[in-house]
Formats: structure tokens, sequence, C-alpha cells
């Protein structure tokens, strides 16, 4: 490697990026743009005790032609502070054990090492040692160099920094005289913090941050000038030229000397996948031809296509070219431990695309019955590693990553990281309180900022924290809060994305513990993985496949009937009759407002429907306009000539000639411009990121021509390039929604078939999906489920079902109405999980001497056999569960307040329990207990108790929504269910609002949301008027205004918010 | 409400920080004043005085005459007021929270002050809610959990499960309020610091006579101090002259004293730079800060002899004493870069706070080094500087100093966040007539000035 500095005369090696966590001030492109700039011959990223920053760094260092050096700063508990750069790859290997030996030892964000864990990790590292006045007084410093000369030669330095302070200059004649007595060279540093010297302000913030404090109180955190910042080659010749004369010129020189001596770069990490998944015998790429040969013939067992086989030979063929196979087999490795301890999974994403991954049970669409695209997934020209998403049982997904490490081991195994960087409302809070706005003041201001706000705060946010922008201090907060948005805050750890290596981890990148207990995170990212090679797996947590399990079990339990995700009945008519309208609550991916406005529009009739039904309500088909013109098309609306263009027939016949997917886009590049798959791919890629100009514009013309040459015409070539810009992003490859609409035909399935076991496993798997429990149970009930209320002699921890007479699926009823399909069926039994207060342990008490010693008799008895203290006996009491007994509330709470622990002798008395006439209580305050204590009830609605007065005001149930003609103004009032705020919808604000007839759905435009904020934003029960829109089943209330509805504020009623 | 909220809706608004040491202080001020009406007030919380007139009203003719006296003496302060008389004061407590409306007007409300009849007190408070009785909130949450919400629900309810179910002190309250049980008002008792007032006959100018009424003066005011347990920290002495004129001076003490003798002799200090020509008619001493001043002496200098302590004390209140109480002060280091706030002035006290941790390293590894005659307005300089770029004279006031050595520059950059940036470079020079000198330029190198002098 040509590694050569050569101008600049100076080279920077103690440098901290943001990466150093409220230390550094700039971020590492910043850093390396800005050496650049002044002309340094290098420079070295050296966070603290961490490399989390390198990759960033290297990426823009590759771009900006800068030599970057790698190595980080320890401060050993026993010497004074190192800055250790790799030389080599053996270096860099032990830095990054050396870190993960400090990071593992202690607490998150913490480290711990002594002088004697450096020495023991110093081959192939050069290490400079920056001692201060006080370490050399201490003799800290005298005591660590003979150690440090012995395990580190000629490749140790001592370091000389100059920031015009007083101390600089005895501090640099020490070392200076050290160096001359112990024959060691002196190097300069700056100690850099921050790119640029105006980036001082903010480094004080950031100081005053970690140290709890405000930048008035900070004192002597703070440095005593901006001298920390990238100093150029002159600037620091000056310096040390008059302070130490040539030695001190000597020693600015020198850095360039050293930087060279390290040649470590980051291209030379190669990634190797674990190979112990392979059984003794085989080859990764035998074994991984016999099993997909195996699962072929299990998926046709009246034999395998040649379809199939064809696309297998082509997928084996492809992934043997890149060595990919160990990678496949690592996965289904962990899919089959899923499996076999029950655990439901599918896998996600383009890996859907593959007939392989089909055959060996990663993913679960036929290739026989979709067009798969297998360069989506995995192309030569990319030679990038494939990226495989599982699904797991959110509650169940622990065990698998546990299985993972175990496996490999915690040295080759870990999570990667999330960086969590400042947000709007984060920023707002450390910023503020270091500015010293007060506690109350700060956080009206962060609570003023939605979750989607930038950091640009307005004017409308300072007004409702009651500040503004005349005031200074306020006017810096907002300064500061809009720079350090997306800086790092924090590390923590992805949702599931791991990395296993056939060599320890651990040399190729340090490992930290994570917050979580059992839990060890990488310090780099998925980015950072990505840019650097590596191979993850992300085992993710679907709440719906922990629902749907239970559903099977409860099917299982009570109709005798064993369901899987591959035996559910496909395209059942009824099935797809409640989608087209809109019977959506609780189904996967389509219970959402947009999704259940579009349903009846679509009008889904088998799976490929479904299919389109979810990758169509996204943003990348609105914003190509593609929507509109493929429901026109479906509906006959308007014509779809399928010879207009035969060469792309094949691609864009099942969606009526409209692009709707990525995979699509994809094959007419190649199809119909010439691209080849390779391209077609960068051209995806480049679809991903429009935001960054010029990208996706570089294939406009060879698109265009390409097309052209091909005999279309231009101007579909340029109506499909305009819908390629729209995409943008937020396509979605076909395999992907294929993937998830397996699992919502399933769930809609169950809903229809199975209603009362299908809410009691969504009850049962909070807190996941779009509605609430109160939400569902409603909807449950509106299908004819009985619904029983929580009782201390029926229920479970769990909800449950109850044998009524006849039960039986609604399977056989083909004609029954929606409000009947449950009429028949087992009724639920709402479960203890539901009281808040009430910890599963307890209730499991209650069921097991329940079961033991029979039905409670009393209060009493209840708190005595199930050993409850007084807290979880009120909790039971405020959730009315001893009602059977026909014990009102408030009887039972008087026995309740009454719990003691008896003296042994008493134990089996029954003691007086005479119980005072208490005053009744109102239904109205039952309903809020209700809500209290579960957050829904089987009463009446709370909107029901309101309604007298409402009628006064002139505002209509929202059942009236339907009889009203499209344009009228009317006023509707309800409890908010959900908020939503699409990326796509430019500011436009979606409430679903419900009241005691039913749901109305509200859609709030900017100003109004604005202008009545506190009602949109945060109410629990609202008054809306609005004018009537309708688009056949669904109908709108577009708000003129709103206010809050003061009755039913304290409600507890939480509204799902996604925004 | 936030003050954030209320200054969302009320943008000027202003506000001051809540000192409940004020509330305090005018709740005791009341009940001093009503102590006219009553020998036992108690201050029931912290707007709640509670007065047992038993035994008064026949100097009033009758309770309610003797209530409205009250009533108007608080209105008159500007204050609201809800008052009731009853036979116990959790009764009259619990019917006074009751009351919506407040009596807000001294001239014009002469209505009669509500009250309970002897014995009709469960009759009175039956409709009110149990709160008002001063329960724990966690009672309260519980009695509103079983739907009890008045008082005559709660007092129908069984003594002894009630008592298990929402503690004893909920009883305790309903048999107070009911008298039932004693209702006790614990006294307020006034305590006022001491003071002296002596008027000679004849107005005296001869400095024997005036040392005669200030040590006559001293011994009273000590010997109140000591009934007190006390020591005063202030002492302030009135001095009245013909025709009204008035002269008024302070001593403040290091520490807290009553020695009368020590008293003395600091006020005598005092008195030799007053000019006794003209006479004096009054003399009055008074103490308006005073502390509890134990038997054992306080915490002395850790480096000093007794003696020395003794003198090192007594020389901060002579010359305290002498020259006025704010000529003499200790610096408390603070941290701050800039020089102008790296320090304050405090009164001289014989133990200084403890240095921070930060404070204390940076004094021992800084090498910071500053004048100790820091000049509060620097003096605008000229600086030159040679070929190196350090200054090779400077000049003020129109004279050249020419410097034979220099050390620096220190940069300093700091106090951006208060509107008083710094940002300043520092060299220490010395002059070719010994001198030493502490200047700076500014960051832009537009001005320069001197800062300071090493002596």
């Amino acid at each position: 490697m040509n590694n050569v500095l050569k101008h600049g005369g100076y080279a920077e090696l103690r440098c901290k990026t943001t990466f150093s966590f409220l230390r550094g001030a700039s971020q590492p492109e910043e850093l390396v743009a800005r050496a650049r700039e002044i002309g340094l011959a290098g420079l070295a990223i050296t966070d603290i005790a961490s490399v989390a920053g390198v990759v960033r760094a290297h990426v823009a260092a590759r771009e900006a032609n800068l030599q970057l050096r790698i190595g980080a700063e320890i401060t050993p508990r026993d010497a004074p502070p190192l800055i250790l750069l790799s030389k080599s790859r053996a270096g860099y290997a032990n830095l990054c054990r050396l870190l993960t030996t400090g990071r593992r030892r202690a607490p998150k964000g913490e480290y711990s090492l002594s002088l004697e864990d450096v020495l023991a990790h110093a081959e192939g590292l050069l290490a400079i040692v920056a001692p201060d006045l006080q370490h050399i007084k201490k003799d800290l410093f005298s005591s660590s160099i003979e150690p440090l000369q012995a395990a580190f030669g000629d490749n140790l330095y001592f370091n000389l920094e100059f920031h015009l302070l007083p101390g600089d200059l005895p501090l640099c004649k020490a070392v200076d005289e050290a160096s001359r007595k112990y024959q060691v060279s002196t190097v300069v540093t700056n100690n850099a913090h921050y790119h640029d010297r105006t980036r001082k302000q903010l480094h004080d913030v950031f100081v005053a941050i970690r140290e709890k404090a405000t930048v008035a109180e900070a004192g002597y955190h703070l440095f005593q000038n901006s001298e920390y910042g990238l100093r150029s080659p002159d600037e620091q010749k000056q310096h040390f030229n008059r302070i130490l004369g040539t030695r001190g010129e000597t020693a600015v020189a020198r850095t360039v000397e050293a930087a060279s001596r390290c040649q470590f770069s980051l291209d030379e990490l190669r990634y190797e996948y674990p190979d112990e998944v392979v059984p003794e015998g085989e080859s990764p790429k035998t074994y991984l031809r016999r099993i997909t040969y195996d699962g072929a013939a299990t998926h046709y067992p009246q034999g395998i296509p040649e379809k199939i086989v064809q696309t297998i030979e082509h997928e084996l063929s492809l992934i043997a070219d890149l060595h990919f196979e160990s990678y496949f087999l690592t996965v289904y490795d962990i899919v089959k431990y899923a499996r076999s301890r029950g655990i439901l999974c599918q896998g996600r994403g383009s890996a859907a695309n593959s007939a392989v991954c089909y055959c060996i049970g990663v993913t679960s669409v036929d290739p026989l019955h979709t067009e798969l695209l297998f360069e989506r997934f995995l192309s030569k020209e990319r030679n990038e590693p494939p990226d495989i998403d599982i699904d797991f049982e959110h509650e169940r997904r622990e065990e698998v990553i546990q299985y993972v490490y175990e496996k490999y081991g915690r040295e080759r195994a870990g999570i990667a990281a999330e960086v969590i960087c400042y947000r709007g409302r984060s920023a707002v809070r450390d910023v503020g309180r270091a500015m010293g706005l007060s506690f109350d003041q700060v956080d009206g201001l962060a609570k003023a900022l939605d979750h989607y706000d930038t950091a640009a705060i307005q004017e409308s946010h300072l007004a409702e924290a009651g500040l503004s922008s005349r005031n200074v201090t306020v006017r810096k907060v907002i300064d500061f809060v809009s720079r350090i948005h997306d800086f790092p805050r924090h590390l923590s750890q992805h949702v599931g994305g791991f990395v296993i290596s056939r060599a320890p981890l651990c040399e190729l990148v340090p490992i930290e513990n994570a917050a979580m207990e059992g839990r060890t995170v990488v310090e780099w990212d998925k980015d950072d993985l990505d840019a650097l090679g590596f191979v993850k797996v992300d085992l993710l947590a679907l709440g719906i496949l922990t629902a749907t399990r239970k559903c099977f079990d409860l099917v299982s339990k009570y109709y005798d009937t064993d369901l899987t995700l591959a035996t559910i009945p496909a395209e059942n008519p009824e099935t797809y009759e409640m989608l087209c309208h809109a019977d959506a609550v609780g189904v996967f991916q389509v219970e959402s407002r947009a999704q259940r406005a579009m349903l009846p529009r679509l009008q889904p009739r088998r799976f490929y429907d479904l299919v389109i039904e979810i990758a169509i309500v996204r943003p990348g088909p609105i914003q190509g306009g593609m929507v509109h013109p493929y429901l026109r098309r479906r509906a006959g609306e308007e014509p779809y000539d399928t010879n207009e263009f035969p060469g792309l027939r094949s691609i864009l016949e099942r969606t009526y000639g409209v692009p709707l997917f990525q995979e699509q886009v994809m094959r007419i590049a190649v199809v119909g411009a010439g691209f080849s798959p390779g391209e077609a791919d960068r051209l995806r890629r480049a679809m991903g990121a429009w935001k960054k100009r010029g990208v996706l514009e570089k294939f406009y013309h060879k698109f265009i021509d390409g097309m052209l040459v091909n005999q279309y015409p231009r101007e579909f070539a340029e109506r499909v390039f305009d819908q390629i810009r729209g995409f943008g992003e937020y396509g979605f490859p076909e395999s992907h929604a294929a993937s998830f609409a397996l699992i919502a035909y399933a769930t809609s399935y169950l809903k229809r078939f199975y209603p009362a076991a299908f809410t009691a496993a969504l009850l049962n798997s909070q807190p996941m999906g779009f509605y609430a429990p109160a939400q569902l149970v409603r909807d449950a009930r509106e299908h004819g489920v009985e619904v029983r209320a929580i009782d201390i002699n029926s229920s479970n921890y769990d909800c449950s079902l109850e044998n009524i007479m006849n039960q039986r699926s609604c399977h056989a009823q083909g004609n029954a109405r929606p409000e009947q399909w449950g009429e028949h069926g087992p009724a639920l039994r709402l479960g203890f999980r539901l009281i808040d207060n009430l910890e599963r342990a307890a209730a499991e008490r209650i069921v097991s001497s329940r079961d033991l010693g029979g039905c409670y008799k009393s209060v009493d008895d209840c708190a005595l056999r199930a050993q409850l203290n007084k807290k979880a006996v009120e909790a039971l009491v405020a959730a009315d569960a001893f009602g059977s007994m026909g014990i009102a509330r408030r009887q039972a709470m008087w026995q309740a307040l009454g719990v003691t622990k008896k003296p042994p002798l008493f134990e089996s008395m029954e003691l007086n329990t005479t119980i005072p006439e208490l005053p009744p209580i109102h239904e109205s305050e039952q309903v809020a207990r209700d809500y209290e204590s579960t957050g829904l009830s089987l009463r009446r609605h709370p909107m029901a108790f309101v309604r007298p007065e409402l009628e006064g005001m002139g505002v209509r149930p929202a059942y009236d929504l339907l009889t009203f003609s499209v344009g009228t103004e009317i006023t509707v009032a309800g409890i908010v269910v959900t908020r939503q705020r699409p990326e796509t919808a430019s500011g436009i604000v979606f409430i679903s609002i419900e009241d005691e007839t039913g749901s109305a759905q509200l859609i709030v435009f900017p100003k109004i949301f604005d202008r009545d904020r506190v009602a949109a934003r945060s109410s629990t029960a609202i008054i809306a008027l609005g004018s009537l829109e309708r688009q056949g089943e669904v109908v709108h209330l577009k708000v003129i205004k709103l206010w809050p509805l003061e009755e039913l504020q304290q409600l507890n009623s939480t509204s799902r918010d996604f925004h | 409400m936030t003050l954030a909220q209320a200054r969302a809706i009320a943008p000027g608004l202003l506000y001051l920080p809540y000192r409940p040491e004020d509330d305090t202080r005018e709740l005791e001020a009341i009940a001093t004043i009503l102590s006219r009406y009553s020998p036992i007030i108690g201050i029931y919380d912290a707007k709640t005085l509670a007065i047992d007139m038993s035994g008064c009203e026949a100097l009033f003719d009758n309770f309610q005459t003797l209530a409205k006296k009250v009533v108007r003496d608080i209105l008159k302060r500007g204050f609201r007021v809800r008052a009731v008389f009853a036979s116990t004061p959790t009764a009259a407590r619990a019917l006074a929270l009751s009351i919506k409306s407040d009596s807000t007007d001294s001239k014009n409300n002469n209505s009669d002050v509500p009250s309970i009849e002897p014995d009709c007190e469960l009759e009175s408070l039956a409709r009110i809610p149990p709160a008002y009785l001063g329960i724990s909130p966690e009672a309260e949450k519980k009695l509103s959990a079983l739907g009890i919400t008045t008082i005559e629900q709660l007092v129908y309810l069984p003594r002894g499960a009630l008592t298990a179910r929402v503690g004893a002190g909920v009883l305790l309250q309903i048999d107070r309020a009911l008298g039932r049980v004693a209702d006790p008002i614990a006294p307020f008792h006034a305590i006022g610091l001491p003071a002296e007032r002596i008027e000679p006959p004849v107005p005296v100018s001869q400095w024997q006579m005036v040392m005669f009424l200030l040590r006559r003066l001293a011994d009273g005011i000590a010997a109140q101090l000591e009934a007190g347990m006390l020591g005063a920290r202030a002492v302030e002495c009135n001095i009245g002259r013909p025709e009204g004129m008035k002269e008024t001076f302070t001593i403040s003490l290091s520490e807290p004293r009553r020695a009368r003798a020590w008293l003395f002799s600091l006020l005598k200090t005092r008195f030799e730079r007053i000019d006794l020509g003209v006479e004096i008619e009054s003399l009055e001493l008074r103490v308006t800060s005073a502390e509890p001043l134990q038997y054992s002496e306080p915490a002395l200098f850790n480096n000093l002899e007794p003696a020395a302590r003794s003198d090192l004390r007594g020389l901060f209140d002579r010359l305290s004493a002498r020259l006025g109480e704010r000529a003499v002060g200790m610096i408390d280091l603070k941290e701050d870069y800039r020089p102008e706030y790296n320090y304050t002035i405090s009164a001289p006290r014989m133990k200084s706070p403890p240095l921070s941790e930060r404070v204390r390293h940076d004094l021992q590894y800084s090498q910071r080094v500053r004048p100790l005659c820091i000049y509060k307005s620097p003096v605008p300089v000229e600086i030159k500087l040679n070929e190196t770029g350090d200054p090779a004279s400077f000049i003020m006031n129109g004279r050249v100093h020419e410097i034979t050595r220099s050390t620096g520059p220190e940069a300093i950059e700091s106090g951006w966040w208060d509107g008083n940036h710094c940002s300043r470079y520092y060299w220490i020079v010395e002059c070719a007539d010994g001198a030493r000198y502490w200047i700076y330029s500014s960051a832009t190198g537009e001005s320069a000035h001197l800062h300071g002098v090493f002596c």
C-alpha cells in the first residue's frame, strides 16, 4: 500500500470525533474535510476507548484522498493517557482486543484498563504518552516509561502540546527533558476536539451536558480557550519553534514520520463466515445443495417443477461464485433452531426473492407462483454480501438471540450498534438545561415539538413553552439545537442485526456491553458494517407472529384443529370479502387507517391483490403517481392494452401496466432499456439515494436512450423514469410485500373464522399492532363475540376462551353477517394481564391456588390463599374482578383495604367481614374506574354519558356521518384512538376518534393542527367540526376546528400515535 | 400550571421566585398583631391561623364583634380572609375551607362571621368533603375509592374497621372536629430582636457622657442577647440629633458575639469618627441580625494559635468598625477563567468555605499566575510587538514602558453565555524599572489594556 505522506509537514495524531460522546464536537466527515483544507499530511482518529467513528472517517478520507490513521486514546488506571495507533493488521487486532477487554469489564459506556493490559497488547501498535503536570508531579509518567519502552521499543513517543496556557511551557520542557533522559522521541499533537475553533461554544455546551451542569456552572471543566481544533502545519511549527526552538520544529515534523509507520487501513479487514454449521464430511457447497433439494422435495411432493430446478441451479451457481454458501447455512441453522422450539419465524425483504431461501425454509414466498428476481437479492456485479432479515415471535426472539451467543460465543457474535443521535426533543432537553433554562421551560419546549419535528424550532413551539426568540439565551438554544441534529449522543444496540464471524469478532471491531443484561454489541452500526462488507443477519421481532402462534394454540385447544401458516386454507372468498369491506382491525399490515381506506377501492379477491394492497399504500407508489392509474385500470375506468408493449407484458401485466415494485423497475431497465442486471441493481440503489442530488439522474440518459433503441416511445420512457424518480426510497420489493401478504392473509383468515381466538391472541401479545385493547375488544363484540369481564374465579393471566354451547368455527357459515361470526363460537374471557399494577406472579398464584383449592369465596379468602399483598388485592378490586361474587366494587374495595396478614393461629378463621353500607356507584364512575384499571370497559362507552350535553351543543354521533351528504358541515366528538402523520402527507395528520356508535376519521391540515394544537396533539377526547368527504364506503371529516372534550380528559385512555 | 404555561398565556408576566420564608414572616406578623385579641394564637399551616377566643369575648361584647375585628385587621393588611368560629379549631377550619367566597374589603365588610353552634358540629360539617378535615392525601384517595365524599358518610362508618383501612389519623381528625378529643392549638410566640433606647434628660455632646450612655445601651443589648441565647451579627446604631435629624450606622460582626465589653469597644471605635459637635438627643441600639450562640468557641483557623486567632477576629471587626463594613472583605475563588469573575468579595469570617476539587487542582497544576492588584476597569494601553510576536513595549497615559522580559501569551476565551464574552491574549511583562504588569490584547488585536500590577 502506498501510504506515504506527502505534503503538509504535520499530521494530527490525536483527534476526537463526536463518537467520543460529549467530548468531541465535530463529525468525522468535518474533521477529514478540515484536515484536507488546511493541508495536513495525515489525520489519526483517536476517540476515547473506541473506534466507533473510524468507518465514517475512513469513507470520507477515501473520497477526500486524505491519509487516515486508525487508533484510540485510553487512560489506564495507573498511567498517563496513551494514544495508540495501528501500525498493521495485527496491531489493529490488538487494539480491538484491548478495547474489548476494557469495555467488557465495565458498565455500558465505560471502560477499565491497566498499564499491564496495554503492555500485553503492544504488538503492532504505536504509542504516544500524553502526561499532564499532575502525572509528572505524581510520578505516574516516570514510573510508566520503562515498561512502555520495553513493550513498544522505538514505537513509543512522548507528546507535546501547546494551547496557550501557562502550564504548557513547563509541561513541554518537562516532557522534552524526559525524552532526552530516556531517549524517547517526541511528537506534537493538538489534542483536537473539533475541526475548527468556531466549534468551541458547541463544545462548551457538550461539556456542560456531560457534567450535568449549565455552561455558567461548568467552570474549569470547560477549556480555557479555543485552541483545541485542528491546526495547520505552519501554526504548529510557529508555536513550537517559539517554545522549544529546533527541537520543537523537529517534533512537529516527526508526526509525519510516525504516521508513515502506521500503514493499517480498514480496507485490509476481511470478514469470514463461521464454518461449524457444515456437517463433517461435507463442504458448504454440497451441504447447501443437499438441504435445498431436500426442502424442494418437501415443498413440491408431486415432483419439483422444472422452472424451480432451473431457478435453484441459477441461484446455487451464483452463490458458489460469490462464496456465500456459509452465510445461507448460518441463517438456515438459526431458523432450524427456532422451528425446533416451535417459534414462528419468516424471512422478509429481498431474501424472499430467493428460491433457495424458500426451499431451505428461511422464507415463505413460493417461487412457483411469483416472479422472483434473484438479482434483487444477490448479484455478481454488486459483489456485496446478502442481507437476510428474519422475523421471529417478539416474545421469544430472545431465545434465538441467546442460542446464537451460546453457539458462537461472545467473542464471535455480537449485535450491531445503533447510533442514537440528537433529534428535536432530546436536543432541546440537553441544550436547554445546559444553557440554564428552567426545567419547566425545557420540558414545555420539548413537548411542544412533535416526534417528527426536525431540529428547527418555530415561534409556535416557543410560545407554547412561554419563551420568546427575542431572548438571547433562547436564540442560542435554537441555534445549538439545530446544529447538533444528527450528532451522535450514545451507542445503543440495533434491534436485531447480528454479526457472526469465523475469527474472533473482537479482532475486527471492539465489543462492549449493552445496557440490556446478557447482550453485547459491536461498536459499528449497520451502515459501518455495510461499508466494510461485513455480513449480518437481522433477527427481528414481530408481534403479529406471536399473536398468530398464540391463536394457533387456542384454535388447536378449542377447535381441535391444528393450523400452521402453511396449512391455512388458501384463497378463501369469505376472507377476501371481509377485507373488501375494510373489516380489518387486528389484521397485519392492512389495519391502518390508510390501508382500510384503500381496501374498499382495491377490492382484494386473491393473494396477489393483497400483495399489491400492502405495497401500494406507501410513499413510493403514492409519490410516483402509480396508485390512481393502477386503481383506474383495475376498475376498468381506464383502458390498458396488454399488447401495447409486448416486451414488457410479462413484467407489467400483473399490475395493469403500472410499475409498482422495485423488481419491476429493475426488469424494465433490463428488458426495456438494455441494462445489465447489475446496472439495474445500481439503478435501484440510486432510487434509494434520491436525496443525494444527481445520483439518479446519472441513469437518465442511459435509460431513455436504451428504451428508444428498443423502439419504445420517448413519452412512455419519460413517464416510466418519472415514476422511478417518484419511487424514491420507499418502493417495496415485491418479495417483501409477498412475505407480509402471507401473514396478512393468515391473520385475516383467523379473524374471519376464529374471531374470539384471534382477539384473545392479540390481547395476549400486547403491546403490538395499530389498535389498543379497547378497540380490539370492541371490534370482537361487533362481530358477535361474547366478551366476559375479568373474574377472580374464571380468568387466567392470559385472555382465554370459554366454552359455550354448540361452539364451532364460522367456517360453515359462509353467508353469516359480520355481527354473527362470533355468535356460535367460544366466549372470550379477559385475563388478569390487562389489570394495571397486578404482577404476573400474583396472577399466576391466583390461578394455581384456585386450581388446587377451588373457587374463592371472598376477597379475604383470595388474598390469603393466593398470598396477595394489599396492592395486588386493590388492583383486582379496581378492575372489579370480584363482581361475580356479588360483591360491588366499593364493597370489595372496603374488604381489600382491610386485608392484613393474619397471625398464624387465625389464618384459617373467617373473620367478621361485615361490610357497611356504602354509597352506590354511578355507572359513569364504573366505566371511568374500568378504564383506569384496564384501559377498557365492557359497560357503556364513556361517550354515552356525555351524549346529552353534546346533543345540546349540536354534536352528532359518529354513525350519522354515513347519512349525510358530501360537503355537509357536521360536528362529532369522541375519544382519540390513533393519530398518524405519514411522511408523504405534507404535514396532514389523520386522527381516528371513537364514540358509542362507531368511529370517525378526521383529516387535520397543518394550519388547523398548529392553531388547535392542544386538542390535536394531546387531548384524550376531542370535538371536531368539519366538512364531510366520501370515497365509496370510506368517509372522512375534513376538520375546520378542534376542541378538547373537557369532561373526558381524565379518562385513562391512551391513543396510539404514529408521528 | 407551570411558569412556562403561565408565560405562554401571558407573555409579559412578571414573576418573582417564591420565598416561603416571606410568607412565614407575614403570617407571624399577623399573628403578632392578633395577639391583642387573644393570648393563644396558633399557626395551623401556611395559610391558616387559629385563635382561641375563649374568655376573651367579654372584652369585646361578644364573639361576633371580636371575630369581625380580627377579620378587619387582616383585611387591612391586604389579604383575603375566610373566617369561621366554632368550638374546635378543626371544625372551624373545615368549614372555613368550604366557604366559597372570601372577605375582601375591610371598609365595607360588616357581615357576620359564620359560626358553628356548640354541639352542632356534625350538622354543620355533614356535607363537607373529608379532605377538609386535614387528613392525608392517601386517606383521601381511599375514601374516594369507597365513595365517601362527605363527613357525614364518614362518621357513620364503623370506627375500628375504618381505622384499619385508612389509618388512625382520619378518626382523630373527626374526633377533634366533633369535640370528642382535645384539639389543642400550638401557641405561637413572637420573637423580637434586642433593642435598647435612651434619651438623656438633656442633649449631650461630651465624649464621656456619650460613652456612658453607650455603655448602658451595650449592657442592655448584651443582657437581652444572653437571655435569648443569641449572638449579634449586625448592630444598628441610631443617633437622634436636634430638629429631627438622624444619623445611622451599622456594625457587622464576623461571627455572632454578645460580650458586652466587645460590643462597647466596637461602638466606641466607630464613635471616634463621629462628629460630636452637634448634640445628641437620643441613642438607640438595635440588633438587626442575630444567630443562636453556643457557649463553645467557633471553629478557628487551623494554622493560628488561639491568641492569634482571637487577634485576627478582632482585627476584622475593628477594621470594619473603623473603616466601614464594606471596607474589609474576604476573597472567595470562583471557577471562571475571566479574571474579573474569578473571585468574589464577601464579609470576613473565620471559616472559609472549602475550595472545590477543581479549584484546588487548578491552583496546584495550572501554573496560572495572577497579580494581587487587578483593576476593576482595565487601563487602555498600546502594545508594540517585536519580530517574534512578543510585546516589546507598551504606552500608557502617554508614557512608554520598555519591556525587558515577557511571559505568554495566555489565551482566555470564555463567558459567551452571559453576554460578557472575554477573548484576550495576556502577557506578564517586566519593565526596565523592575515593575511587573499584566497586560492583554483583544483577540482581534484592536485594543489592549493593562489589567493588573504584580506587587
